[in-house]
């Protein structure tokens, strides 16, 4: 329950007119079980087998694939061709080392790999990091949003938190001297509705540097006490619910807990609230604050008489067809409760847009299908939001939807003081 | 309490603090055994048959080489890795009708041995209908039982990379 607020993201909604799947314009189509076949190369096999039995079904858009890289800024680009040659990995934790001093990087933004070898034997770290950097580009924002949880016969359970984040590290607005505890990014969650989990709330702090787990803390204002709690409970249901904290981006966690591996390409669907860039707008009450609307995602449950399973997105999800990396990871911390995770992360931008989950004994029982769209304010300024997650439980057969925000912003100046436990001993005074 | 009274505590406390220390724990019940039996180090062969393709793979100096001389893909280790970690999850017992599990002429067949003697023999059939496991039949036994799905993947895995 503690850890619900450490799952999601960011970001508004705007009216946008809702998609009718029978009607494809030119240069869409509609996947669905009377197709099947055309999914066959495009889907993790248990988004395929939903797909034939008429569960799941599928708007595509193609796009034109210099266009789609440029969903990031050029300043994202520039800084990333200048990364070229600078960085490696470290051979016993996979940390980004800094060519030059054998130390970790005091500070860069961009791809820290420009150029991935499959061949390469850290290939599969070197990938991870990349994504690692394509979320710290935006430097940190907000947004309020939802955990349903929904099985076949609609919503149990409805939980809406919030996340406020500060990154230290890839930010384009470059780096900020004054950081004492040597972090890469902080944050804070908190539950609002309903009741009995309103107030609870969650500090992160994750360090720059190699060996040190994340720092978490939970406060519930039943016992008025902020607790230490584990890293590993990234792994643990959020609320009760078949979603994870490490759902958040497809991967949460700190690289270096993983275990890389690339075993494979291909081409999945990527879902994307549109192919190409929102744009923000200037917060009127606050000069270091941007707006992004983006249009809600609704799902089976909400949509009476609708196609598929009940938590199946229904409009505002587009799925592009993407070149990936197929990336195993498996964590070394004992007390994590996954086993070997299968990733797909696109080629260019280093999203992961699936993922596939074994337990420990090794039976695979859970898919998280992330959804993102990009922000881009000029070619200075870009930022990559995960917009949504849906966790699938295959043993249960249930699943929750997360984020599907309404309104976010990026904040470009956060007051580090906010994110302690003085924020969250307070939050319900 | 008197001191006579204390004194019997901790004599009782004495003699329990002996027990624990001189009576071994009772063993855990065995668990199922996992599907490969023994060390991944001591392998030296591994043969698996698809329906449609079949390949071989030997150990020697250390690495894996295919009859051919090819160097192995790494997808090797990490199905040894599996067979050594997995184990089974349910036992069916045995089906009247193995095709029903996908063990019949379309289940991929996996010899692991080490020093010229079979350590695994394995049929692995269909998954099961929620994805999670797939149907194995070891040879010399007409149990079905449920292993995670992790297995489907890794020989699919290795299929992808050692078969043309």
């Amino acid at each position: 329950m503690i850890r619900l607020v450490r799952v999601l993201v960011l970001v508004t909604l705007v009216c946008a007119p809702a998609v009718q799947p029978a009607v494809a314009d030119e240069g869409e189509w509609i996947l669905d079980a009377n197709n099947w076949q055309e999914g066959k190369d495009l889907l993790p096999d248990p988004v395929l087998k939903r797909l034939q039995n008429g569960e799941y079904w599928f708007r595509v858009v193609a796009v034109d694939p210099v266009k789609f890289k440029q969903n990031f800024s050029k300043k994202f680009w520039d800084a990333t061709a200048a990364n070229a040659g600078k960085y490696d990995v470290e051979p016993k934790q996979c940390g980004l080392m800094d060519k030059a001093t054998g130390k970790i990087p005091e500070f860069l933004t961009g791809f820290p790999f420009p150029e991935i070898d499959p061949k390469d034997p850290k290939v599969g770290c070197k990938i991870a990091h990349n994504f690692n950097f394509a979320n710290l580009q935006g430097g940190g924002g907000g947004a309020t949003f939802t955990l349903n949880g929904v099985d076949g016969s609609g919503q149990f359970r409805r939980i809406k938190a919030y996340i406020h984040t500060m990154g230290y590290q890839g930010r384009l607005d470059g780096q900020i001297k004054d950081n004492p505890d040597n972090l890469q990014a902080q944050g804070v969650g908190a539950a609002i509705e309903p009741i009995d989990v309103e107030g609870v709330s969650t500090l992160t702090k994750r360090y720059w540097d190699w060996e040190s787990q994340d720092a978490l803390w939970a406060y519930v204002p039943s016992t008025r006490r902020a607790r230490r709690v584990n890293a590993a409970t990234r792994s643990d249901p959020v609320g009760g619910l078949d979603i994870f904290a490490d759902d958040l981006n497809c991967y949460g966690g700190k690289i270096e807990y993983y275990q890389w591996k690339l075993v494979g390409e291909g081409k999945v669907l990527a879902p994307l609230l549109q192919p190409y860039p929102f744009s923000m707008s200037q917060d009127p009450k606050r000069a270091t604050r941007f707006l992004i609307k983006t249009p809600y995602v609704a799902a089976g449950y909400e949509k009476p008489g609708s196609k598929g399973a009940p938590w199946w997105p229904q409009e505002n999800l587009v799925f592009v067809p993407r070149p990936v990396w197929i990336v195993e990871g498996q964590s070394s911390d004992p007390y994590y409760n996954f086993g070997k995770v299968i990733m797909y992360f696109d080629k260019d931008l280093y999203r992961i847009y699936w993922k596939l989950v074994h337990n420990r004994a090794g039976e695979y029982f859970y898919t998280a299908l992330c959804g993102y769209h990009f922000i881009k304010d000029g070619e200075n300024f870009s930022a990559s939001f995960p917009s949504m997650v849906l966790g699938v439980n295959d043993k249960s057969n249930r699943a929750a939807l997360g984020g599907r925000y309404q309104t976010s912003f990026i904040e470009r100046n956060w007051d580090p003081k906010y994110f302690s436990i003085r924020t969250l001993t307070r939050m319900t005074d | 309490m008197t001191l006579r009274g204390t004194l019997v505590l901790y004599a009782v406390l004495a003699v329990l603090a002996a027990y624990l220390l001189i009576v071994p724990p009772p063993a855990p019940p065995p668990g199922p055994e996992s599907l490969l039996g023994v060390p991944v180090e001591s392998a030296d062969t591994i043969e698996i048959a698809w329906p449609d393709a079949a390949v071989r793979f030997r150990r020697s100096d250390g690495s894996w080489r295919s009859d051919a001389g090819a160097v192995a893909p790494a997808a090797i280790d990490e199905l040894l890795e599996a067979l050594a970690m997995l184990r089974p999850t349910e036992n069916l017992g045995a089906p009247q009708e193995p095709a029903d599990y996908g063990l019949d002429a379309r289940a991929t067949r996996v010899v692991v041995s080490a020093a010229g003697e079979p350590v695994a023999s394995l049929e692995v059939g269909d998954r099961n209908p929620a994805w999670t496991g797939v149907y194995v039949r070891r040879t010399g036994s007409n149990d079905v039982v449920v292993v995670g799905a992790l297995l489907h993947w890794e020989l699919e895995k290795l299929r992808a990379v050692a078969t043309p």
